[in-house]
């Protein structure tokens, strides 16, 4: 349950409805809350998820869902119910922790979209080559991600419960995983992802979290 | 340790929260308000961080000894640190 003196976007105070199995947190929100969102929102918003990561992993929506009243969110929730508590159960103790690593070499080139993208006077012949170019930065660039993730997988090994690699475009040369990973964990794995970037001097990563389990939160087959 | 760099760390913080908050996490309405066009810009500025040769350290220093939340304590990190 929410404690009493916990408050959402806005500052309205945030309160449980109940729906079946699960229960939804929420706070009341004027129209134009939202229609000009800015980062105290969306920090005002995981906030709320924080405290209500403090009594049992709950999963996270995602920022800016409104519903007209409690009965339009019931009646959202009621058929996804059985769903969330499944989901509920699979982050039961955990916390996500999320990995950046950085891909080598050039950027693959984003996919043509007018012929503008080619210089002009290109021949045909030229043109295919160009192509091919691209073709190949994108498979080396997507060759090389899978190798690192293989890694990362194998440094945090037993310590994570999940994984969710994130579809990032290829254009913007990061690997991303998030873990899902025991509370009790979180010191073990930043210390096997450290010890990991020490046997990999040229590698650097980013990792962030504790987070609520945002990758986690829809079922795997979503 | 500038102010530029200072507001990059917080940007960076910020970018980790955006890309999480807007990205993910159950989607049970049709109606969102937030457009998530701007998550590539985000993963991009994420990118130039780490090909950077320099460190969040310094920045959480600062933000503990002003009193920020023990909670920003650790929150983001770049491996390996510098020492």
């Amino acid at each position: 349950m929410p404690d009493p003196g916990l408050s959402g976007l806005g500052g309205a105070p945030v309160r449980a409805v109940p729906v079946g199995p699960v229960t939804a947190w929420v706070s009341d929100v004027a129209d134009d809350v939202l229609r000009e969102p800015n980062a105290d929102l969306v920090r005002a918003h995981d906030a709320v998820v924080r405290a209500a990561m403090e009594s049992e992993t709950p999963l996270p929506a995602r920022f800016g869902q409104t519903f007209f009243d409690d009965a339009a969110l019931r009646g959202a929730l009621t058929g996804r119910s059985a769903g969330l508590a499944r989901g509920l159960q699979r982050v039961r103790g955990a916390v996500e922790m999320t990995v950046r690593a950085l891909l080598e070499g050039p950027a693959a080139p984003a996919r043509p979209r007018a012929s503008g993208d080619v210089p002009p006077g290109t021949s045909g012949r030229q043109y295919l080559e160009w192509l091919r170019g691209r073709e190949q930065a994108a498979e080396a660039r997507r060759r090389q991600a899978d190798f690192l993730h293989a890694r990362v997988a194998r440094a945090v090994g037993e310590l994570v419960r999940a994984e969710a690699r994130a579809s990032a475009p290829a254009s913007t040369q990061t690997l991303t995983i998030s873990h899902l990973v025991p509370r009790d964990a979180v010191a073990q794995y930043r210390g096997a992802l450290g010890a990991f970037v020490e046997r990999e001097p040229h590698l650097r990563l980013l990792v962030s979290g504790p987070w609520a389990p945002y990758s986690f939160a829809e079922p795997p087959d979503a | 340790m500038t102010t530029g760099e200072l507001e990059r760390d917080e940007r960076l913080i910020l970018s980790e929260l955006l890309n999480h908050v807007l990205d993910k996490g159950v989607v049970v309405s049709g109606e969102i308000t937030i457009s998530v066009a701007d998550i590539d810009l985000l993963h991009a500025g994420v990118s130039l961080v780490l090909s950077s040769t320099e460190t969040l350290d310094e920045a959480r220093r600062r933000r503990v000894s002003a009193g920020a939340r023990a909670s920003d304590d650790d929150h983001v990190s770049v491996l390996p640190r510098d020492t």
